[in-house]
């Protein structure tokens, strides 16, 4: 057990570090959000709201607008930071060098943490950047709360998938071409209820439907199981 | 005439059976008319692709565990199976949905994840033909257990969010029985052609296998 702690801190560092030096790649996401930010800011946003729509409604309606915009950046810096891993593993091997003296479990939770780490990390400049741009000045410390908790949830589902999703495209030539593709769909589940449970957060009320919670949760959950008992098999040569 | 030809033969003649029956026989309902008669082949095909994803997922399954060729190839073939049925659920939704609702789509929840769900597939056979040999047959069979997970999120996705468009669950049990007839025939039929396909597909994957092999013993020349 503690061998195995061991182990999966070893390897949590070096993904983080790896996640780390690609910020870079980060940086385009990043680039790519506040594009989508100002985009969609300038045609629905503040900027040109039609004054006669009252507070309440106009608030309702920028959340909606911010979560979806949000969560699309968000999906791209999860695609983003996959891709990286993936290359890195392609290029270095890095992958086959930790799979000597480390089970395919521990190495999919190690790396699965370490996206999800990066992954809140993004989120949380997306998040500057979106209620910057959308003009969000009504959250309260408890909304924040709740969106970081979204956030997290999404982030380990994203990063089980994407994980996953990256050791099998590491293992295919041309594969980091095919990971959007293969990637995306399977966390859509995800984007959908993690969008859907942002947006009544982001006009700071309660969330309705208590069934997206659950479905981001659950998926994030059975994802993570499934990749836990399936990655040594991706792994396999 | 081949086992292959047979079974071709089989599945158009129990299509063209339901058709018939579908189209000539049962009663036409009263509101909806005509359009009415997507209902058979709609459900039909929903049912069978939820099969399909179902057999995708275990067939991927037995070949991690044990391997086989055959196994492979089933899951395969299902896959496209089911992306295919996916694909005609969604159309003759659409379908139902200008006749009955006068819109072609509705973001309600059973249209929303049918479209992820179909979405999933397809990202399946991008990965699956993008791939070679053993990594192909090993990283397709993950993909399809990953992929059956949105199977339950589908099926139950009126009960968890509930929608006025589609009836809940277990209301084709409290139909006309005249309507249950045609339903059960539709669907034999679509599960003939579910069987052809899959048998027809796997022969082909088998046969692309071997000469892959083959090509392997070349030395690739």
């Amino acid at each position: 057990m503690k061998h195995t702690f061991a182990q999966f801190s070893r390897l949590f560092y070096k993904d983080l570090s790896l996640q780390w030096r690609s910020r870079g790649a980060m940086a385009v996401a990043l680039l790519f959000s506040l594009t989508a930010v100002m985009l969609f800011a300038l045609v629905y946003g503040p900027f040109f709201s039609p004054p006669e729509l009252p507070m309440e409604a106009r608030r309702r309606e920028l959340a909606k607008l911010a979560s979806s915009v949000y969560w699309t950046a968000a999906a791209f810096a999860g695609v983003v930071a996959v891709y990286r891993s993936a290359e890195a593993d392609r290029e270095a091997g890095g992958i086959k060098a930790v799979r000597m003296d480390a089970d395919g479990s521990v190495i999919y939770a190690a790396r699965v943490c370490a996206l999800s780490v990066m992954l809140c990390l993004t989120q949380l400049a997306l998040g500057l950047l979106t209620a910057a741009f959308f003009d969000i000045a009504w959250l309260t410390l408890g909304d924040v709360l709740r969106l970081i908790g979204v956030g997290a949830a999404a982030a380990v589902g994203l990063g089980a998938v994407g994980a996953l999703m990256g050791a099998m495209a590491a293992s295919m030539r041309g594969g980091e071409g095919l990971l959007s593709a293969g990637m995306l769909p399977l966390q859509l589940p995800l984007l959908m209820a993690a969008s859907k449970c942002a947006a009544p957060i982001w006009a700071s009320e309660p969330i309705p439907e208590k069934m997206w919670i659950a479905l981001l949760a659950s998926y994030a959950l059975i994802m993570s199981a499934v990749g836990l008992l399936l990655f040594e098999l991706v792994l396999e040569d | 005439m081949t086992k292959m030809q047979a079974g071709a033969v089989v599945s158009t003649l129990a299509v063209f059976a339901a058709l018939t029956v579908v189209f000539l026989f049962l009663p036409l309902e009263k509101e909806m008319l005509e359009a009415q008669k997507i209902f058979y082949f709609h459900v039909s095909f929903a049912f069978t692709m939820f099969l399909a994803c179902v057999v995708t997922a275990v067939a991927g399954g037995y070949y991690l565990a044990r391997g086989g060729a055959l196994a492979d190839a089933v899951a395969g073939a299902s896959a496209e199976a089911a992306f295919l049925f996916a694909s005609i659920v969604l159309l003759t939704g659409m379908f139902w949905a200008r006749s009955s609702w006068n819109a072609w789509w509705s973001w309600e929840p059973r249209l929303t994840s049918m479209l992820a769900l179909w979405a999933i597939y397809a990202g399946y056979l991008l990965f699956r033909a993008n791939a070679r040999g053993e990594t192909r047959r090993r990283l397709s069979s993950v993909y399809g257990i990953a992929a059956c997970v949105m199977v339950p999120i589908v099926y139950y996705s009126i009960k968890l969010w509930g929608s006025v468009m589609h009836p809940p669950q277990g209301t084709i049990f409290n139909m006309e029985g005249s309507m249950q007839v045609g339903l059960l025939i539709s669907f034999a039929a679509v599960l003939t052609v579910y069987a052809s396909l899959i048998a027809l597909r796997s022969q082909i994957e088998t046969a692309e296998r071997r000469l892959e092999s083959l090509w392997q013993n070349e030395g690739g020349r």
